[in-house]
Order: structure tokens, then C-alpha cells, then sequence
């Protein structure tokens, strides 16, 4: 444990994770995308290798004095000069660079969100090497780079792990350099304004869904008896007995049911009570599934929650409209 | 400093004596096609860029995909450019009803001849002007939609050719409209360029209310080219220079829409070349022998909208993908 | 109630592997850094060490296991110290260095641990130098720090492809060439210590070419062929002739039968100097590294440095032992005479001789005595016994076993200068003479500003105390039997090998001593002392080294300045085509001069740009432009009458670059 905090020690997290630091930045102001990084907003400071590599000098320097080896020492102060010269082609690896705004889809609880930053070179010279990272445990950040070359664009990905519905906001990112000798690290923060929805986890096996709205006052659409059913699956508890294929289950020497039939004039409208879930959570989660479902096989369908009511309607925009509801809902 | 330039002028001239008679048609097959792209824009009022990408699909032998509110003068386009082209041109009004056969045709059994002889569709046409298509159900569409790649028809195990110049501008309504089909992702590249006309500007607009209807203009519409002179011009604009900085800026533009963060697939190998074809013909439409990037920017947006695929972000508001072609023009620098 | 709430993963951040590429960059970094101390590595370890090499960049190679890696490590600890008995000292050190960095390699799987091997490469190229600070190191020196640097730079790339080379050492070379001056500011103002830190050990001699405190005839033979240097002077009197100048080292005063030794007297400092004032030759010598104690001077040292001493027997030793090259200054007064320090016990140690050998030489010894008992009748005996006998010069006498007297006096007759200096004096000390061998060097080679002394220049003769009013007197023998070996230097009686000693390559080896002597004079012996008085030629006699550092500073920053400017310009994307060089600067131009033009504008746009701002030039600027853009997207030209597409070329290169913007009114 205690050695493997010393590896990990470097200048950077230490100051990082100050609070002091924090306000500081704070203070600083927000770097909201899209913006040039500013020669003023590029910090630098060196590497865990920088400092290895800066006492290993100091050994020859100290030695090369003492024996007044001349040529030991030019050798050290070589290496000196050029690691204080790198300092300034870290520096302008990120100065100047076009940060763009960051985009994101929604995703379900349990996949990972997305986060896409665009960054444009526009000053006419390579960048390589930039690394983008949140300084964050719980998010696997390595090994996140890209290279640009003049006058090119190019774009980052950082994944975050989803673990709740509602908004995920992007965590603050570091676009850093060590280029070209990783004795020291430049970098950036953007602290993005950007959020990602989370709709509520998809269930691998959801209820069936719904028979259509009965005693709405609504048109009470009953599948007619020989029209030809999309497919069969394996029966699900709570299937009704209507539904049972009795055919096929004979055949198959297990209970299968009849897909929902594909009309487009079916209409469901679901509600809190028809997933039978005492938890809100999964109650949420079987109404998120059906929306995914009932937009798959066509259905009209729309959502009656309390204090949210979205009518029938079909489409990837109505679709989303039901998953934004369900995602916020009392959140 | 102004004799310089003379000489080179004439220095290339001599330089092409020979082909002396094939440059001095080829002005005048230039100015033709000058005087047809003015005539439609006198027919379409307002919208010369739209006119100029049309022409210049046709020179890249490509189709077009004209998307746009009704009554913006869709149609009309379509028309002017048959009239004005001196094609063979027939119209399908695409609508829910329409099956593939009322498209490409059908064999009939003949009583006279005691077998079945092939009745060709509308589609056996040099200018085809497939109305409303997002009103067909899939199926009719992609019949369309596959004569158009493949040139040829293929009915009862039967090879048919299709004419030549072959050329189909579809129009299209906006996909928010109720009643339609979305084309097919995979098959909308088979449209070489997707142009938007939107309204008129006003001067236009109020010359359009002034002027008598614009069906008399088509009908004393003159054909200024025809089959032969467009074959060659299709043949010019393939020979249009593209120099090695210009690919590398088309290719710069490629891997930029590769890249951008609201772009979840980019351009294929095969939009690139449609790039370079469709600026060629650009180029062309300018009487220059060589593509400029500016030409290749005048086509870019109407050739990748409608091939990059958005990611999706129902969030806040849908971005429009040719404002997105819009930025990776605008964030690729010119070599 | 949310079951996925508060799941902080900590997550296993692993860096990736290193790619192959890196593998051979940081390889080749390594086995530069140990290319020089291979040449001094006993031969199986040098193999090892290449093998090694070349099993970890072969397709073969597989990660040892720990355990072998670790049994692998001791062996190499084991060898070294058994090779070197212990581990401590220049040559075990360096060499451990080596192998520790070698073996490293079979642990390199990420990219800390290239670095790691790349950091290492610089201290084993550091250690080199303790070996040698010639003007060829520095060479290595920059070139060792060039690919070290481009290997650091590959490392944090990632790898590169085999097209990437060039322009990662391009890279490099950014780092690498503006840090030799400004390594070199730091050199010579960064604050030098004056007394060490701690301790320096002398007495390591391994390798060390030069003069041993101890003779026995056959000794110095392997340093005729040594042409390298041993120092060099510089008089700032008129220079003595050639055979004056006899460059006194170690005294030898006692012989056990086979071999000359030093007294223990010589260590005494003397009572009776030379006086200051009668110093009338004096010169500077830079003497390179023997790791002994004495320097050398012509006789007899009145002014030395204030860190040596002079011993009874006028010897000047050093405090320390010579390590690094050294310059010192000394007067000589050559007036002097060695006549009042004869001691009893120096006079019995240098009458001396064991029984067991030269009894034919005594014989010989008491016949003269028999004819004329003077002491100068004896020498001349003696001396023309060498000269009317068959004597002979060569440097490739046969090694004498028994008896180095009588067998060289009467049976091989052939030998160089110990033969008959050690002969001599025994001939001496037999007949009651005291006498003495003194080794040194004799001569030198006049290399225009400064006499260059090579080791193969050294040479042995004696000194006989005459009587009270001369003392010790110098007699060499050796210029009896080969007169040319002191008017002419030591090249005219070496005859072995021959083809080395060609006029042009002499020449040439005379001309790279000086570059030698420049960089001994400059670089390698400069140190605090030397610092203090680097402003002198601008009138500042002492500069401290506070001032020194705020001149450093200075310095720094304004080299540093001038590097950042470079890198500026070098940074930005070079087109190799003038044109478009030229274009893009123009671009540039104009985006001064206020007319927006994007990144994504083309020529045409900017060219429309440019007439709206300054449409009285429009014919201008469309000719301009016309010509730039048939030149980047035009079809070349197949016409007879083009001119040479190069001329062309600069010639739209340099209107692009005249075209100057009218000011707006």
C-alpha cells in the first residue's frame, strides 16, 4: 500500500487534489467549450519521470563538479538545458488549440456515456500527443491521445461509467501533453457544460407488455383471432392465457406465447400501476423497456405518469421524448 | 508583367494547335451550356445555386435529390432542366399505391404474338423526375433506387439497358412530414447530390407573382442541347485536372468528416470519389480545365449532407447535417 | 434504493506494452552508451553483453522469468567483482554500470521502464568519461545525447514507423543543437567548487600509459610505440636546444639486482632551493592524466605550483595524484647545482649494489681503477667503453633473465636507454662513484606555439655526484652509442613500425595534437580557478560567483530567447515547394494587414478578398494569383516553350514574396 502510493506520487495529483487548488481554479473561472486554450490557462509542471530523471542530473552534476570532470559535466548540463528547452515545445503543444464543444447521446443505465471533444489545430504545426483524462479513479481514462498534424482536427472520446438515471454531468477533463521528452506535463482544464441524459437501465427479460388501453374511454383494439402473429417466444410469467401458442407449446414441450401482432393501430398507454413493481426504480426500468419494445414493433404508445402525460405517437423523437421522461422523472 | 502573361497565354495555345478545332467546339458547347443553365434560371426563379448543382450533377453523370417543402418549385426544376437538356423525360408520381412494377415495367402475355412482351416502365426514360419518392412504400423505392446504381434493368431473368445520359432527380418532402418513408441510409448515396431550394428571395418571389404561370415558360421552353453535345460534355468533365494538392485537400476533407464529434460514420472512399466527380463538373461549369478547392467547397455540402451519419442527440435540438458539412469545410484548411 | 448508486470502481489503470519500434530505439540507445566500455570489458563479458542485446531485439525473444532475471544480475555482480577483485573503484564501477543497463532490458515492457533505460544510458555515458576527456568524447558526447533524446521523444510517441526516422532524429536534433550553447554558457559560469566534496582516490593505474616508479631494464620499451601524448609545453623564454631539454621525473636510487627503485628520501621535501630570483627558463606545461604524483620539469624547478613539492632528490611531486589534465607553470634555474645535499645515508643508498650480480662488471671496474682511480678518468672509461665496443641501439632487445648487468655489458651488447643508464650507474656505484638512474622524458617535438611530448619520448639516463662543487651531474650514456636519440629526438632511432612514422601522418598526427591541446587547454583543465579569471581578456581581473550566475542568467535567458524565436519558425509547417511557401507567408501577410483569411478560404476566394480591399491593383493582384493557382491546380504543361520548371518556380516564389499590399487611404 505504501509503495504503491509513493509510485503513484506525482507533483500533479498532489496539487490537484488540494481544495485550496480547487477554489483556486474556480476562481480562475470556468473554461466552458468552445474556446482557444490561452497561453495563460496552460499550466505546466514536471512528470513523476521528470523528477526521477532531475535527481539522476543532480548525481552526475554533483559528480562531475567534485572531480571537476569537465566533460561529465557538459554532458550533464546538456541534458539540463535540453529538458528546460523541451519545457516550452510541451508549452506549445497546447497553446493555441481549438477546444470545440463536447457532445454526447443519451444511453441507458449501465452502458457508458460518451463524451466527444473535438479539437481543431489551426496554427499551422503538429501536435502529438495529447492526452485527455478526468483525474478521476472510477473512470477509465489511459491511454486516451491523439496526434494532430497541421492544420487538421481530430476528436476524443472519454467513456463514463452510467450507474443512475437522470443527468450525468461531464466531469471536469484535463487536456494534457508530455511530449516530446516526459519530463514534464502541460495542461489544460475545460470544464465542460455538457450533460448526458441517462435513461433508466434496459431489463434483459421485461414483462410483456401491456394489453392496449383498456376502459379509457380510449378505442379498445382487440388483436383479431387469425390475423398472423409476429413470431413466437418463450413464455414469460404473467402472459396471459389468450396469448399461450397451445399449438407450437404442444410441439415444443415447453410454454411458448404469440408476439404481439405488428398493427399500427394498436395504442398503449403505460402507466406506473401495469408493471406490478412496488420499487419506483424498477418500475421505471419496465416502463423504459416497454417504450424500447413497443417503439420496435410499431405500436402507438404514450405515457401517463403523475404530473407527465405524453399521448400515443411512434418515432425515434417520441421515443425519446417517453426515455427523458421516465430518466427525470422525480429525479 | 501584363506581356507575360500573354505569352503564356499564347504559348499554350500553341501548344494545342492540334486539338485547335476540338477547343474552339468545345467553347461552344461551353457556351451552350451557358445559355441552358440561363435558361433555367429563368424558368426557376431564384434559385441559381440550386440550378448550378443540378447542372453539375448531370455533367458528373450523377442524380440529385432535391429536398424541399411543396410547391417551392420542385417540379418545375425538373421540368425546366428536360425541356432545356432536349431529353426524353417522363415523370412518376410516387405515392402509397405505387408498386415496383409501375416503375420499371411489366411483362404482358400478347395475344397477338402468343408470349409475354415487356412493357417498360417510366423509368425507360433519359430524364426520369421521381416526385414526392418518400411517399412509396420501401419496397418501390429501392427499385428506384437500385436501376439508378446499376444502369440496367433486370426483369423476368432479363437484362434491360436503360438510356443514355440516365439522370433522375427525386424530390422529396422534409421527413417530419406525416405519410412518408424515410429513404433507406444505405441506399441515399446512390443520389450524387442533395440540393435544398428553399423559398425564393422576395425580388424573385414577386417577379414569380408578376409573371404569367410558369407552365407557359416551360412550354416555350427551347431545347439548347441535346443527347450527343451532353455525352460530350459528361466526357469533358471527366478529363478536368485535379492536381495533387487539390486531392490531398479533398482527402484532408475526408478524414475531417471522419473525425468530427457529432459524426458518428464519415465519408467512404466512394463519397470521395464522388467528390472528385462532382467538383470536376463544377469545374467545368466555370469553363476551367482544373479543379480549384472552391470548387470542391460549392458541392461538399450538398454531397455529404446526406452522407454522413449524425449521431443522434434528441436533447436539446437535432443538428443539421449540413451545418455540420458546413464546420468540417470551414475546419479544413486549403493546402 | 438506486442499486447502482455510489459503485466507485477503482479501476486498474494499466499503461500499455511498448511497441516494438521502442524496443530497438531504446536498444540501440543502450549499446551506444556501452560502446566504449566494451573496448575495455575483458572479451566473454563484451559477448555477453551483445548477445544479450540482440537476443531481446530478435523475433525469438520471450520475458525470463524473475528468477532468472534476478540469478542473472548476481552472476554479472560475481564476475565483475571477481574479474576486478571488489566492486569499488573507476573500471568495476563502469563496468557493473554496463551490465546493470544490459540487463535491464530483459525488464522492459512499458514505457517507464524505456525511460528508465534511456536515463541509465546517459550516467554509463557519463562514466566513460572518467576514462577519457578527449576532443573525440565530446563528439560521442553529442552524439549520445542527440539519440538519447530522440529516443526519449520516440518513447512518448508511442513507437514510429519505419518513414517516421528521419524526422523523429530531426526532432531530436531541435532539443539536441540549442542545448550545446547553452550547455556551454552553464559550462563555463556555472559556479565550480574549488575543493572537492569529498575525497578522491587516487592509485588506480590501469590503463594509465606512462612512466612507473620503478625500472627495470625492458620496461619502458612498450612506450616508444606509444604516440600519445604526455604533455606539453610552452615557453614563454627562448626555448632551450633539443638535447638540453631533459624533462627530470622519478629519481631511482636504489636497485635490488633486477629492478630501480625509488628512495624513501625523495619524498623529503628539501631545505636548499633554488632561488626565485635565479629562475631564468620559465614555461607552462599541460601534462595529461598519469594518476602518479610527479610532474615534470627541466632542471632545476625554482617556481612551482603551490600544491607539489620538491623531494631531496629535486624530484616535484604533486600533492595529488594527476587525474585530470593539468597545467601548471614553473621557472627553472639551470644555473643551479645539486651539490650540497648529500646526506650519509643518501650517499650509502647510492653507492649500494647487491653482490649477486655484475661481478664480471666489478672485474671490469677494478682494471680500470687499476690504470687511473680518478673519478673522471673512471666515466670516460666507462663512456668509451660503450662507444669502442659493439654497442648497439634497438628497441627490440631480448629480455635479460639473470644478471641485467653482465649480460647486457658482455653478452648481447644491444639495448636502449635503461640498458645503459642502469648499466652505467652500476658500472659507477662499482667503482665508488655515487650515481643515480633518473626516467623521464627527453626532447620534444616543436608543434609551433608549444613543444608537444609524447610518451614515446621517454627516457632513462643517470647522474653522477662528480664532487663538492658540481654535485649530481647528468651523464647520458645512451648518446654515446646513439648520438641522434638526444640531438634528434626519440623518432630517429625508433626503426619499428615503420609506417607510422610517414611524414604525412605525422604531420597529421601533429595537427590533431593541437586540436587536442586547444580542447586540454579550454575544456578539460578548466576549472574554478580558471573560472575566476574568464573575464580577464575584457579587463575584469576576478569575477566571484555571484557574479558569474547573474551573468549566467543573463545569458541563459537570452539564448533561450533566441532558441524559442527558432523554434517559431522551425515548428510550422515547411512546404518544400517554395510557391507555396511563399503563398502561405503572403496568407500570413494579409492576415496582418486585416483582410480575414481563414484557413479554408482558397486562392480564389482570397483573391477576391484582395481586390475588395484594393481594387487599384486588381490586374495585379489576378495575374498574381492566376499564376499561383495554374501553378498548384493546373495541369502541368506539356509545351516545348516552358521554361525550366524550376526557374518557374522561384521566380512565382519570389513575386509572391515582393507582393507588398498598397495602404489604405
Amino acid at each position: 500500500m505504501q509503495r504503491s502510493a509513493l509510485s503513484r506520487f506525482s507533483p500533479f495529483n498532489w496539487i490537484v487534489r488540494q481544495p485550496r487548488f480547487e477554489r483556486w481554479l474556480q476562481k480562475r473561472g470556468p473554461l466552458a467549450p468552445p474556446f482557444r486554450i490561452a497561453y495563460r490557462q496552460v499550466y505546466i509542471l514536471p512528470t513523476r519521470f521528470g523528477i526521477i530523471f532531475a535527481i539522476l542530473l543532480t548525481a552526475m552534476l554533483l559528480g562531475a563538479l567534485n572531480y571537476n570532470n569537465n566533460a561529465a559535466l557538459l554532458l550533464a548540463f546538456m541534458l539540463a538545458t535540453a529538458a528546460q528547452l523541451s519545457t516550452f515545445r510541451t508549452w506549445r503543444n497546447l497553446s493555441g488549440l481549438d477546444v470545440g464543444t463536447i457532445h454526447t447521446k443519451p444511453v441507458f443505465v449501465g452502458d457508458q456515456a460518451l463524451f466527444r471533444l473535438n479539437l481543431y489545430e489551426r496554427q499551422g504545426f503538429e501536435r502529438p500527443i495529447l492526452e485527455l483524462d478526468s483525474g478521476r479513479q472510477d473512470i477509465n481514462d489511459t491511454g486516451i491521445n491523439l496526434s494532430l498534424a497541421a492544420e487538421q482536427s481530430g476528436m476524443l472520446e472519454i467513456p463514463v461509467q452510467t450507474s443512475r438515471r437522470g443527468w450525468l454531468e461531464c466531469p471536469r477533463l484535463r487536456l494534457s501533453t508530455i511530449y516530446p521528452l516526459g519530463l514534464f506535463r502541460a495542461w489544460s482544464w475545460i470544464h465542460p457544460q455538457q450533460r448526458c441524459l441517462v435513461y433508466p437501465q434496459l431489463l434483459d427479460n421485461p414483462p410483456p407488455l401491456p394489453s392496449p388501453s383498456t376502459g379509457d374511454g380510449k378505442r379498445n383494439l382487440q388483436p383479431e383471432p387469425d390475423a398472423d402473429f409476429a413470431g413466437l417466444r418463450e413464455y414469460r410469467p404473467g402472459d396471459h392465457l389468450k396469448e399461450i401458442a397451445w399449438k407450437a407449446t404442444a410441439r415444443m414441450n415447453k410454454l411458448i406465447s404469440r408476439e404481439e401482432p405488428p398493427t399500427a393501430y394498436s395504442e398503449l398507454l403505460f402507466k406506473l400501476p401495469q408493471t406490478g413493481s412496488q420499487d419506483i426504480e424498477q418500475a421505471l426500468r419496465i416502463l423504459a423497456s416497454w417504450v424500447v419494445l413497443a417503439e420496435q414493433r410499431g405500436f402507438r404508445y404514450g405515457l401517463s405518469l403523475p404530473a407527465v402525460e405524453l399521448t400515443p405517437d411512434t418515432g425515434a423523437g417520441h421515443r425519446h421524448q417517453c426515455l427523458r421522461a421516465l430518466a427525470l422523472w422525480q429525479n | 508583367m501584363h506581356t507575360e502573361t500573354q505569352s503564356k497565354v499564347s504559348s499554350i495555345a500553341i501548344s494545342t494547335a492540334a486539338d485547335s478545332q476540338d477547343l474552339t467546339s468545345q467553347q461552344q458547347l461551353l457556351n451552350e451550356l451557358g445559355k441552358a443553365i440561363a435558361q433555367v434560371n429563368r424558368i426557376v426563379l431564384g434559385h441559381p445555386d440550386a440550378v448550378r448543382l443540378a447542372f453539375c450533377s448531370l455533367l458528373a453523370g450523377g442524380h440529385v435529390l432535391v429536398e424541399d417543402l411543396p410547391g417551392v418549385g420542385k417540379t418545375t426544376l425538373a421540368n425546366a432542366l428536360a425541356c432545356t437538356l432536349g431529353l426524353e423525360f417522363r415523370r412518376i408520381q410516387f405515392t402509397s399505391d405505387l408498386l415496383p412494377a409501375d416503375v420499371v415495367g411489366i411483362s404482358v402475355y400478347s395475344q397477338t404474338n402468343e408470349r409475354f412482351a415487356f412493357q417498360p416502365g417510366p423509368i425507360f426514360s433519359q430524364i426520369v423526375l421521381a416526385d414526392e419518392i418518400n411517399r412509396a412504400p420501401p419496397r418501390t423505392q429501392s427499385a428506384l433506387l437500385e436501376a439508378m446504381s446499376e444502369e440496367h434493368i433486370t426483369v423476368d431473368g432479363k437484362q434491360r439497358e436503360l438510356p443514355r445520359p440516365f439522370f433522375v432527380i427525386a424530390t422529396q418532402n422534409p421527413v417530419d412530414l406525416a405519410g412518408t418513408w424515410l429513404l433507406p441510409d444505405s441506399q441515399l448515396d446512390r443520389f450524387l447530390l442533395k440540393i435544398k431550394l428553399g423559398y425564393p428571395p422576395a425580388q424573385a418571389e414577386r417577379m414569380l407573382l408578376e409573371q404569367p404561370d410558369r407552365q407557359t415558360f416551360l412550354t416555350s421552353a427551347e431545347p439548347i442541347l441535346n443527347t450527343d453535345k451532353l455525352q460530350t460534355l459528361i466526357q469533358r468533365a471527366n478529363q478536368v485536372h485535379a492536381s495533387g494538392a487539390l486531392l490531398d485537400y479533398i482527402q484532408a476533407l475526408l478524414s475531417a468528416s471522419r473525425q468530427h464529434a457529432q459524426i458518428s460514420v464519415g465519408l467512404s472512399p466512394r463519397a470521395g470519389l464522388a467528390l472528385l466527380r462532382a467538383s470536376r463538373a463544377y469545374a467545368l461549369l466555370h469553363h476551367r480545365q482544373h479543379i480549384l478547392p472552391e470548387d470542391v467547397q460549392a458541392v461538399f455540402v450538398a454531397l455529404a449532407g446526406h452522407r454522413v451519419k449524425i449521431i443522434e442527440q434528441h436533447s436539446e435540438q437535432t443538428p443539421d447535417p449540413s451545418q455540420i458539412a458546413q464546420d468540417i469545410l470551414h475546419a479544413t484548411a486549403v493546402p | 434504493m438506486f442499486t447502482g448508486f455510489g459503485i466507485m470502481a477503482k479501476l486498474t489503470k494499466r499503461r500499455p506494452l511498448v511497441q516494438r519500434s521502442v524496443v530497438l530505439w531504446v536498444m540501440a540507445t543502450a549499446l551506444f552508451a556501452i560502446l566504449p566500455h566494451l573496448t575495455r570489458m575483458p572479451i566473454l563479458l563484451s559477448a555477453a553483453l551483445i548477445a544479450i542485446t540482440g537476443w531481446r531485439v530478435s523475433r525469438f525473444y520471450r520475458n525470463p522469468h524473475w528468477l532468472l532475471r534476478t540469478i542473472t544480475v548476481l552472476c554479472a555482480v560475481f564476475i565483475i567483482s571477481w574479474l576486478y577483485e571488489g566492486l569499488w573503484g573507476r573500471l568495476p564501477g563502469s563496468q557493473l554500470l554496463c551490465c546493470m543497463l544490459v540487463l535491464k532490458c530483459l525488464e522492459l515492457n512499458r514505457s517507464r521502464d524505456a525511460m528508465l533505460m534511456v536515463s541509465l544510458s546517459f550516467f554509463v555515458v557519463a562514466t566513460w568519461f572518467l576514462f577519457s576527456q578527449s576532443p573525440l568524447t565530446f563528439v560521442y558526447l553529442v552524439t549520445a545525447t542527440w539519440l538519447g533524446l530522440t529516443t526519449m521523444i520516440v518513447i512518448n510517441r508511442g513507437g514510429t514507423e519505419q518513414s517516421e526516422i528521419r524526422s523523429m532524429f530531426v526532432q531530436g536534433a531541435r532539443l539536441a543543437i540549442p542545448a550545446v550553447p547553452l550547455a556551454l554558457a552553464m559550462f563555463f559560469l556555472f559556479p565550480r567548487l574549488s575543493v572537492p566534496l569529498w575525497g578522491i582516490q587516487g592509485g588506480e593505474l590501469e590503463g594509465v600509459s606512462g612512466l612507473s616508479n620503478s625500472m627495470s631494464p625492458g620496461d619502458i620499451s612498450n612506450l616508444f610505440i606509444d604516440d600519445g601524448p604526455a604533455f606539453r609545453v610552452t615557453f614563454s623564454d627562448p626555448q632551450p636546444s633539443q638535447s638540453e631539454l631533459y624533462w627530470r621525473g622519478p629519481v631511482l636510487t636504489r636497485f635490488d639486482g633486477k629492478r630501480w627503485t625509488q628512495s624513501i628520501y625523495s619524498s623529503v621535501v628539501t631545505q636548499i632551493k633554488p632561488e626565485r630570483e635565479n629562475a631564468d627558463l620559465s614555461y607552462e606545461i599541460e601534462l595529461e592524466p598519469h594518476r602518479r604524483q610527479w610532474l615534470f620539469a627541466l632542471d632545476y624547478p625554482a617556481i612551482y605550483p603551490g600544491d607539489s613539492r620538491l623531494g631531496l632528490d629535486y624530484q616535484l611531486r604533486s600533492i595529488r595524484p594527476v587525474s585530470n589534465v593539468r597545467r601548471y607553470q614553473i621557472s627553472s634555474d639551470t644555473s643551479f647545482r645539486d651539490n650540497r645535499a648529500l646526506n650519509s645515508t643518501l650517499l650509502n643508498e647510492s653507492l649500494r649494489i647487491p653482490d649477486h650480480v655484475g661481478r664480471r662488471a666489478r672485474r671490469l671496474v677494478a682494471e680500470w681503477q687499476a690504470q687511473d682511480d680518478s673519478t673522471n678518468a673512471i666515466m670516460q672509461r666507462a663512456l668509451h667503453h660503450f662507444r669502442d665496443n659493439p654497442f648497439f641501439y634497438r628497441l627490440d632487445a631480448l629480455p635479460l633473465l639473470d644478471d641485467p648487468i653482465d649480460e647486457f655489458l658482455f653478452d648481447s651488447k644491444v639495448g636502449y636507454c635503461e640498458h645503459y643508464a642502469s648499466a652505467f650507474t652500476f658500472l659507477m656505484r662499482a667503482a665508488g662513484i655515487p650515481a643515480r638512474v633518473v626516467t623521464g622524458y627527453q626532447g620534444g617535438f616543436d608543434n609551433g606555439e608549444y613543444f608537444l611530448v609524447r610518451q614515446s619520448d621517454a627516457h632513462a639516463w643517470a647522474e653522477v655526484w662528480l664532487d663538492d662543487e658540481h654535485g649530481w651531474t647528468r651523464v647520458d650514456p645512451t648518446s654515446w652509442v646513439a648520438p641522434n636519440r638526444v640531438q634528434q629526438g626519440s623518432r630517429a632511432v625508433v626503426d619499428v613500425p615503420n609506417w607510422l612514422h610517414a611524414p604525412w601522418l605525422v604531420d597529421m598526427r601533429n595537427q590533431v595534437d593541437k586540436i587536442r591541446h586547444w580542447w586540454n587547454k579550454n575544456i578539460v583543465s578548466f576549472n574554478a580557478n580558471r573560472q575566476s579569471r574568464l573575464l580577464q581578456p575584457w579587463g575584469i581581473e576576478r569575477v566571484d560567483q555571484r557574479q558569474l550566475l547573474l551573468l549566467l542568467i543573463v545569458l541563459s535567458v537570452i539564448i533561450s530567447a533566441i532558441v524559442f524565436w527558432w523554434y517559431r519558425r522551425v515548428d510550422h509547417i515547411q512546404h518544400v515547394d517554395p510557391v507555396v511557401r511563399a503563398y502561405h507567408k503572403l496568407l500570413h501577410r494579409l492576415r496582418h494587414a486585416g483582410i480575414d483569411t481563414p484557413i479554408h478560404a482558397g486562392p480564389q476566394t482570397v483573391m477576391q478578398k484582395v481586390i475588395a480591399y484594393c481594387p487599384d491593383i486588381r490586374q495585379q493582384v489576378e495575374n498574381l494569383f492566376n499564376r499561383y493557382i495554374h501553378h498548384r491546380y493546373a495541369a502541368p504543361n506539356i509545351s516545348v516553350e516552358e521554361q525550366p520548371q524550376q526557374s518557374n518556380r522561384l521566380a512565382l516564389a519570389r513575386r509572391l514574396n515582393s507582393f507588398k499590399l498598397p495602404k489604405r487611404r
